[in-house]
């Protein structure tokens, strides 16, 4: 392959594997992670330690304006891809180039401190996003809409429902004006009203990054927002390209494992 | 990886060496100073008298100190005591405080791409922040005292300032190994409580071999001098000031070289 990056891509990874020590003094635990799916690696000599191999010769180009839906298992390595990608990890052995502004939505709350008010957290959480304060202080009014807060937002978070809290986080967290967008699911949680609000927002965020990676286990919300599928499995790439197919293949092999359970009672737990 | 260097295209290649994210995370200090800011006024929000608690603390802690063991100085002993406790809390508090620094701030690590030591720098000035209030209690033993203001303020000030600084290092350091060695915290909460014992904080050397000793090689007794000395109107020594520097030197070298080594690491610890 050649390593020079070409104009249009937004991502370019080669050869990335990506090994995670595990912080595991007994044995024991050792099995269980063996049962899970994770291949365990002892490397050789004094003061190594054992590692976990969450990615294995992942090669990858993503061309800017690409939708690309990460789907697998738990435990098949979208979270540590999309921590590479963004950054965050730093890969074992190979090399990422990427190209413009990286942001990431990988949890629906930013760094959100209960004792303090709506106001004050939608301050916190956009300095550990990192946006300059006169951006934050232009996105309030805005984020205070979307969290339908009101004269709540200058009451203290604690007092807020449930609901309100998880508005509130999720505006914030998406008030980001990203080039490539990275996430992890992040419909989850909240009532019905607040998933299909979450989903607008999310697609409008989508619509406005011009390069989008979602790891999801559903694959209809992969279906919905992307055009092109990685189908990770035990930390390699399975498939890659257009989505249908890849997305068909997928379904076709969860189905033939419900038919036929697999011996690792805790692998493929995923949806 | 050499490719990716030699790279013609590579416009974007992020640096991930430790001096630079330091760096990177200094130049953030708007943020971090208002984040840390924010972390003392959350922790007293609820509370009716909040920040008057540290220094209500070191207040007790001193007039015990001070009832005891105070008879053995006689005169100044009380303003002693006082700066030597309240210069001491700084210490303790920066060394117990800064292992689990990268642990607390986890899920922001894992959520967000910023440099590591913008996290270091936020806890920081947090924990300076809310120690700070106990400064009060200083400049009442002054005012109660009667201590001199003159020459010999600047120069505790200038040993506030080589403290502070030290902090700094310290801070960084013990957190990259706090994620490494777990342990740590433990065994520094275990070490301080018996360094607050061996240091001259409440005791003065006097003619006592032992305690000249402790006073000599325990390099706590040097950061405590240079700042409470002139709080009391006392020219530390040149022992004291040299001790001082070659922490100021030493220290940040091998914690830059550290960060170095381990900042890839880091991450994968937590």
């Amino acid at each position: 392959m050649s390593t020079a990056i070409s104009d249009n891509a937004a991502i370019r990874a080669a050869g990335i594997c990506l090994d995670l020590p595990l912080r595991l003094t007994s044995h024991h635990l050792r099995g269980t992670i063996a049962r899970i799916g994770g291949n365990i690696i002892r490397r050789g000599g004094k003061g190594k330690s054992t590692v976990v191999r969450a990615l294995d010769g992942i090669d990858l180009t993503i061309p800017r304006g690409a939708r690309i839906g990460l789907i697998g298992s738990n435990g098949a390595g979208k979270s540590p891809l999309l921590r590479l990608l963004a950054g965050i990890y730093i890969p074992t052995a190979g090399y990422i180039i990427t190209r413009g502004k990286i942001s990431t939505l990988f949890t629906s709350r930013i760094g959100i401190n209960e004792r303090l008010t709506g106001r004050e957290n939608i301050l916190l959480s956009g300095l550990v996003l990192g946006l300059p304060r006169a951006q934050i202080e232009a996105l309030e009014p805005e984020i205070i809409e979307f969290a339908e807060l009101g004269d709540f937002i200058d009451l203290p978070l604690h007092t807020y429902s449930t609901g309100m809290a998880t508005r509130l986080g999720f505006a914030i967290a998406t008030s980001l004006n990203p080039e490539i967008l990275l996430i992890d699911e992040v419909f989850g949680t909240g009532d019905r009203d607040f998933q299909d609000k979450a989903r607008a927002r999310v697609a409008a965020l989508m619509k406005a990054a011009s390069t989008l990676v979602l790891a999801s286990h559903s694959v209809g919300i992969i279906r919905r927002f992307c055009d092109q599928a990685l189908w990770l499995d035990h930390g390699r790439i399975r498939s890659c390209g257009e989505i249908n197919e890849v997305l068909d293949a997928y379904e076709a092999e969860l189905a033939s494992q419900r038919q036929a359970p697999p011996s690792r009672p805790l692998g493929r737990a995923g949806e | 990886m050499n490719e990716s260097r030699s790279d013609p295209n590579n416009r974007h290649k992020p640096n991930n060496s430790g001096t630079f994210d330091f760096v990177a995370g200094w130049f953030n200090w708007r943020s971090w100073v208002t984040l840390g800011y924010y972390d003392v006024v959350a922790l007293y929000r609820r509370t009716l008298i909040g920040p008057i608690w540290q220094p209500l603390q070191a207040a007790s802690w001193i007039l015990g100190l001070w009832v005891v063991f105070g008879g053995e100085r006689g005169g100044n002993s009380l303003a002693y005591i006082g700066c030597g406790v309240v210069f001491w809390q700084y210490i303790a508090i920066q060394v117990t405080s800064s292992p689990n620094i990268f642990f607390a701030a986890r899920n922001l690590i894992l959520s967000v791409n910023r440099p590591l030591s913008f996290f270091v720098f936020r806890a920081y000035t947090a924990s300076s922040l809310r120690w700070a209030t106990q400064l009060v209690v200083v400049f009442g033993i002054i005012a109660f005292m009667g201590l001199p203001i003159g020459w010999n303020s600047l120069m505790a000030l200038g040993g506030l300032v080589l403290l502070l600084y030290n902090a700094l290092w310290v801070t960084l350091l013990l957190a990259v190994l706090g994620v490494r060695f777990p342990d740590l915290q433990f065994a520094l909460e275990a070490l301080m409580r018996l360094m607050f014992f061996m240091t001259p904080v409440f005791w003065s050397p006097g003619d006592d071999m032992l305690r000249n000793y402790l006073a000599t090689y325990n390099p706590f007794a040097h950061f405590l001098e240079i700042v409470r000395g002139p709080v009391l109107g006392i020219l530390p020594s040149l022992t004291n000031y040299g001790v001082v520097a070659a922490f100021s030197v030493i220290g940040p070298l091998v914690t830059l070289a550290l960060y170095n080594r381990m900042r890839h690491q880091l991450v994968f610890w937590l």
